[in-house]
């Protein structure tokens, strides 16, 4: 192990932008984790525990459980990875703005 | 003239392309950047391709319309499960892991706590999944070549491993990139001229599912195909539901989903992708773009196995295509519809795809072991002070190893299940790099100790459920035992770091780095 180490009580914070970069971001990885891991979790759970819900048919032959599973997961899957680009590129954008301003500011 | 035989003709054009590709990039193949991560130069379109080629191998291109078609609806569940792991992935790594930009995944570790130790387990264990997973591709490719070309399945892995180290060895991360991203269109065109021409054929989904739930006795002119002599029985009812084959009880459910979802997190060769965008911006979207193909690649394949699941059942094929669907296996499901739907020419494409589906994941694999390889154990441990030269040559000399060491194992599991061999690689990346990385990037109390701890009690607890069940008990026996050993994995990572404490001094350095706008 490298003798460059320091015990955890002893680390100072972290800068105040890093801070707010990681709690922003992580929060929103958070709901979108919680809200698929709802959705992924619910389907088997759903599906043993009320057949007779989840085998209604929706579609011709295909019941609400075939229909979760084999293309509601996929478009969840997209969705949930959409939603989270969406956020990361608009706090990109901000954040962007923010420097060109502080920038512009310096150079006047 | 038989090389004109369609399946032989898509064949040769396959790799006469993947030939000329590799030819073509090997003048970038001379620095360990352009090597490793052909210079971080691919946008989203190319390197997204290329994840998604990485990610759907050739287990998925057969495998899952392979298991819709025998399983129903425990078939189904399997896609499911794989179907969240790239999403979990571009949420939690991908952009920080850019942002990083190292060659391999064992950098993010060495350089993490400035450890060799870290490095050299994470190594360890870099070479144990890509060989679980490494092996059943070969395998794979074996099984193909013997099915279709009537080669020995010596010749089939032989074969497989000198493609192999010539695409990797010659055109390294960019000629390899290149070839994935061609790939997965390859495959994904099969598919979609599958799903066309079943489509204009009238197997609307909700009406092949009404015949295929309420269909239940013998399937016609199955008796004559079948080894035993007597005919399939279908029951819809059965098909249609859980439990019915593969899962059991609602722990086994959950313990197969926990093992699958978080296995994509710690898959290096799907990791190391992200390094080779120029910007975390891109490898965002790069993930999302994988996820829109690999999202419809499933729907797709699903359908296409449900379908020939109603072809199979309602009769009237010719009697070699009753044969195939009868005992050619799962992975025999998409060649048969392709046949039986589109005749020879449709099945030359699909063959071809299947080894594009085979390439495209095994490239990916050694490039990841050539990485641990030639970077980590060369240039950190053997040569500390070796030129760019000699770093490129034993890249080169690596992949030569890789080659040799996959053959190996191919050779010896031969009568191995893939399945059984492709959720292993899958729960040991679950239970070790999934919370190193997901803690790693996101909690500064990580420590060395802590992370090594993770890594091997991820590693040994996978290793122990799947090659001791006899000494797991049986109401805990899962084929895919992720639901004990990723929670395992966390709390090894966390106990350990909390009690130790030990950080290291430049962690928060660390943190801004990976969590700032962009560093390129």
């Amino acid at each position: 192990m490298s003798d460059n180490t320091i015990n955890i009580k002893d680390l100072p914070p972290l800068d105040r932008m890093t801070t707010y970069r990681m709690s922003k971001e992580m929060s929103i990885c958070l709901w979108l984790f919680i809200i698929y891991m709802f959705y992924m979790f619910l389907v088997p759970v759903l599906t043993f525990t009320t057949p007779d819900l989840m085998k209604s048919r929706i579609w011709g032959g295909m019941s609400l459980t075939w229909f979760m599973t084999a293309i509601g997961a996929m478009i969840m899957a997209f969705a949930i990875a959409a939603v989270h680009v969406y956020f990361y590129t608009k706090d990109f954008y901000i954040s962007e703005k923010v420097s060109e301003k502080k920038s512009e500011g310096a150079g006047m | 003239m038989e090389l004109m035989e369609p399946k032989y003709l898509f064949t040769i054009i396959l790799l006469l392309t993947i030939i000329t590709i590799t030819f073509a990039t090997q003048r970038y193949t001379r620095s360990t950047v352009n090597f490793y991560v052909a210079g971080r130069s691919f946008g989203w379109v190319m390197n997204g391709s290329a994840i998604a080629g990485d990610y759907l191998s050739a287990a998925t291109f057969l495998g899952l319309a392979g298991l819709t078609f025998a399983f129903g609806y425990d078939g189904i569940f399997y896609t499911f499960c794989f179907s969240a792991g790239l999403t979990l992935l571009t949420v939690f790594v991908a952009g920080p892991l850019r942002r990083f930009g190292a060659y391999t995944v064992p950098d993010f570790l060495a350089q993490r706590f400035h450890s060799k130790r870290a490095r050299l387990v994470a190594v360890i264990v870099v070479l144990a999944i890509s060989g679980f997973y490494a092996a059943p591709q070969i395998l794979g490719a074996a099984a193909i070549l013997k099915m279709f070309f009537g080669t020995t399945y010596k010749f089939g892995v032989i074969f497989t491993v000198i493609v192999m180290v010539f695409y990797v060895g010659v055109g390294g991360m960019k000629g390899t990139t290149i070839n994935q991203a061609l790939e997965i269109w390859i495959r994904f065109g099969a598919f979609i001229i599958l799903f066309a021409i079943a489509i204009a054929a009238g197997h609307n989904y909700g009406k092949i599912l009404d015949l295929l739930v309420s269909f239940k006795g013998a399937i016609p002119d199955t008796a004559a195909a079948a080894a035993s002599g007597k005919a399939i029985m279908h029951n819809g009812p059965v098909w249609e539901w859980p439990g019915g084959y593969l899962f059991k009880t609602l722990p086994s459910t959950i313990s197969i989903l926990f093992g699958l979802v978080f296995g994509t997190l710690g898959l290096p060769h799907i990791l190391l992708r992200f390094y080779t965008n120029p910007s975390a911006k891109e490898a965002r979207y790069s993930g999302l773009f994988a996820i829109g193909i690999a999202s419809a690649f499933f729907i797709l394949a699903l359908y296409l196995g449900t379908v020939g699941r109603a072809v199979y059942v309602e009769g009237g094929l010719l009697p070699h295509i009753v044969k195939n669907f009868t005992t050619g296996g799962t992975n025999m499901v998409i060649p048969t519809l392709a046949e039986a739907l589109g005749g020879k020419w449709l099945l030359g494409i699909v063959v071809a795809g299947a080894f594009a589906a085979v390439f495209s994941n095994l490239s990916g694999l050694f490039i990841a072991s050539t990485g641990a390889l030639g970077h980590d154990i060369y240039s950190h441990f053997i040569n500390t002070n070796a030129t760019e030269k000699q770093k490129v040559s034993a890249a080169r000399w690596s992949t030569v190893l890789c080659g040799i060491f996959y053959g190996a194992l191919g050779l010896m599991v031969e009568k191995l299940a893939i399945g059984m061999l492709v959720g292993l690689a899958f729960n040991v990346a679950a239970s070790t790099f999934a919370p190193i990385f997901v803690l790693g990037i996101w909690w500064r109390g990580m420590t060395e100790k802590g992370a090594i701890a993770g890594m091997l009690v991820g590693l040994l607890s996978s290793l122990y459920f799947i090659f001791l069940p006899s000494l797991v008990p049986e109401a805990i026996r899962y084929p895919v035992p992720g639901l004990f050993t990723v929670p395992l994995g966390f709390l090894a990572v966390y106990i350990v770091s909390k009690l130790d404490g030990m950080v290291p001094a430049d962690v928060n350095d660390f943190m801004v780095k990976i969590h700032s706008k962009e560093v390129v």
